[in-house]
């Protein structure tokens, strides 16, 4: 017989109370490797400025480059550190959720229903720290997909499987 | 009848087609090659050293190796149905072959262009899923024809497309709704002019980019200056000289909104299958499209105060798997609120109004009051260093616009949820009221700045296959209490998104 009780809002699991995994700590390491390759780039930009174009206001601005340039750096050293603690993810019996963000902070649950496709991506670097990304697609390109970084490589292909098994 | 299990090619009209086409693309590529050689055409001087003649003769052979280039596209282009596939063969030099599934076809398009409504041939695309992109295009096929494939691609094995289109044909087409002159006229009207103005602004300023030297040699601007100074001495002129061109601006703007009104919605017509809606519309880019309630992901009613004065609602429908270009054909214009009311039921579910409206918190105002401080102060800053000081004069204006939008932004906020809809309200000068149905969520988020958390608010963002709507400002438990019930809904109904 078909019945429609009307739902207890207070009933209804939630999902707010979930504990969040943290991710891999290595995965700062290529934070920090990435960071480091970007601003070796633009000091060096700034350098070369300075040695190549042989003109007086270059000069006058290099140091305020360099100075502004380091606190940039330290800045957002300072922001991975911090928002590195907001990352999470979480897997329920019917969903997975994914939180990160410092500054804004973005907490997504997508229904294993609607997942359409996962991925296992694993960057150079990333290989070497034995890390990997999940990618979780669903239907659309409106934002609704996962993606969640810096997990080890089994963990990565494990829940690949779980959800794979969960999709079908 | 035809038959499509041999190899077939378009019709033989077809290369006028491609021959239309090629010559577009090459025309349009060339496009600043061909300015500068008209500039130098007008000014009577040789262009690289080349004579009249020798001009007329690169162009003519131009033209002859498209036309070569058509026949050959022509010849090599063939398709035909084998068992379940649709397979298509193309190209010159690279050969491509296509097959595609029948069970995958998600969509057929008839469509016609100027070109293709002069030589009397239709163009057919196959839409399948997964891609965004319509991936065949056949451009010149007759009207018998290319219905006679539709429905041969459409007759097999997937059930939910061949009882849409089984019943379509047998059904007896009512038309709803078809949008009369006066309607239009009115609609036009009431259209964001200054869309339109931007849209003519663009295209000009484009105009005058590409042909900057000879509006240069044309001396324009010191004609301009002549008059402008001739008349300097009394500022009522130059007042009457500001405030005529507005009026002008304002006369083309308008008539330009309704002549865009005219051409894409030109004959619009409402037709009411079984199961599904067909809209067909346009001037010399007429359209067909069927809109099936299983894939329709977002409903947008759209209409401002002019426009609801008149009686004037636009429905906008996000389909998921469309073409992009062809999504903005997805909506129907003039529709009176009975008649909204009758499509969304028809397309989705009863509107009720059971659930009471929730507001966004008033930190919301704050929220935009600042935002909107931050380049007010900035542009006043530098307008104070750049121009006299009378200029603060503006913010007069300026200020009580910005201030109205934000009251309206936020009177005009607010979500209705119940069971199965989510409805949220948007919009500042015009009022827009986007409906989900939440079997078709994706995805829910929230979303917290680092602000909106020391006030423990937050934004829900619920996501369809098509958009992203968002419930601005809610108290954090609230929030939780939505994305637990839409989570809940979506989880243990099981039902399919499409």
């Amino acid at each position: 017989m078909f019945t429609n009780i009307e739902i207890d809002i207070d009933s209804i699991p939630k999902a707010e109370m979930v504990k969040l995994n943290p991710i891999s700590k290595s995965y700062l390491k290529i934070l920090y490797i990435n960071i480091f390759i970007q601003y070796s780039i633009l000091f060096g930009i700034v350098i070369l400025a300075k040695n190549l174009i042989e003109e007086d206001w270059v000069s006058n601005v290099f140091w305020y480059a360099i100075i502004f340039l380091f606190l940039l750096l330290i800045l957002q050293l300072v922001i991975s550190i911090l928002s590195f603690k907001k990352r999470g993810y979480a897997l329920r019996n019917h969903d997975i959720i994914y939180a990160k963000g410092l500054l804004m902070h973005k907490r997504t649950t997508v229904p294993f229903i609607r997942i359409q496709h996962l991925e296992t991506k694993q960057s150079f670097i990333a290989k070497k720290f034995n890390l990997a990304s999940l990618h979780v697609y669903t239907a659309g390109e409106s934002g609704g997909d996962l993606s969640i970084s810096g997990l080890t490589f089994e963990e990565a292909t494990r829940i690949n499987q779980l959800l794979t098994t969960k999709i079908n | 009848m035809y038959d499509f299990k041999n190899p077939s090619r378009q019709s033989i009209k077809g290369i006028a087609v491609l021959f239309g086409f090629n010559s577009y693309k090459i025309l349009k590529s060339l496009f600043i090659a061909i300015a500068t050689f008209s500039y130098y055409l007008i000014k009577g001087e040789k262009v690289f050293g080349l004579s009249l003649y020798q001009i007329i003769l690169a162009v003519v052979i131009v033209f002859l190796f498209i036309l070569a280039r058509s026949i050959l596209q022509y010849l090599n282009f063939k398709f035909y149905i084998s068992g379940d596939d649709f397979k298509l063969s193309k190209g010159i030099l690279n050969k491509e072959e296509i097959t595609v599934s029948k069970s995958k076809i998600q969509n057929i398009y008839i469509k016609q262009n100027v070109l293709q409504q002069i030589i009397n041939v239709v163009q057919l695309d196959i839409e399948t899923a997964g891609d965004a992109k319509a991936e065949v295009k056949i451009t010149a096929l007759s009207r018998n024809k290319a219905k006679a494939l539709k429905e041969e691609l459409l007759s097999s094995v997937n059930l939910d497309n061949q009882e849409e289109t089984v019943n379509e044909i047998k059904d007896e087409q009512k038309i709803y709704y078809k949008a009369s002159i006066k309607k239009l006229f009115l609609e036009g009207f009431s259209q964001n002019h200054i869309k339109s103005f931007l849209i003519i602004a663009g295209f000009i300023g484009g105009l005058y980019s590409t042909y900057e030297d000879f509006m240069q040699e044309l001396k324009l601007g010191d004609k301009f200056e002549a008059l402008l100074t001739q008349n300097s001495n009394s500022v009522s002129t130059l007042i009457f000289i500001i405030f005529s061109f507005l009026i002008i601006t304002l006369i083309i703007s308008i008539l330009f909104s309704i002549i865009r009104t005219f051409l894409l919605n030109f004959d619009l017509q409402v037709i009411e299958h079984k199961n599904t809606i067909e809209i067909k519309k346009g001037l010399f880019n007429k359209v067909a499209i069927i809109l099936s309630p299983s894939r329709i992901q977002n409903i947008e009613i759209v209409n401002n105060r002019l426009k609801r004065y008149f009686g004037l609602n636009t429905l906008r429908i996000k389909q998921a798997m469309v073409d992009k270009k062809l999504q903005k054909h997805f909506s129907i214009i003039a529709l009176d609120q009975l008649q909204v009311n009758y499509l969304v039921e028809k397309l989705m579910q009863r509107l009720s109004t059971t659930s009471k409206k929730e507001k966004p918190e008033t930190y919301y105002i704050r929220f935009l009051l600042l935002t909107m401080l931050i380049p007010l102060v900035l542009f006043n800053v530098i307008a104070f260093f750049v121009f006299d000081n009378y200029f603060w004069i503006i913010n007069l204006f300026v200020v009580p616009i910005l201030l109205l939008m934000i009251y309206l932004k936020h009177k005009k906020a607010y979500y209705k949820l119940n069971d199965n809809i989510l409805i949220v309200g948007d919009g500042s000068i015009s009022t827009i009221t986007q409906l989900l149905e939440i079997h078709k969520v994706q995805a829910v988020a929230t979303k917290q700045s680092v602000f909106q958390k020391l006030r423990n608010i937050i934004t829900v963002e619920v996501y369809t296959a098509s958009k992203a709507t968002k419930i601005l400002y809610v108290k954090e438990n609230r929030a939780n209490e939505i994305v637990n019930f839409l989570l809940y809904q979506i989880e243990s109904q099981r039902k399919d998104w499409m």
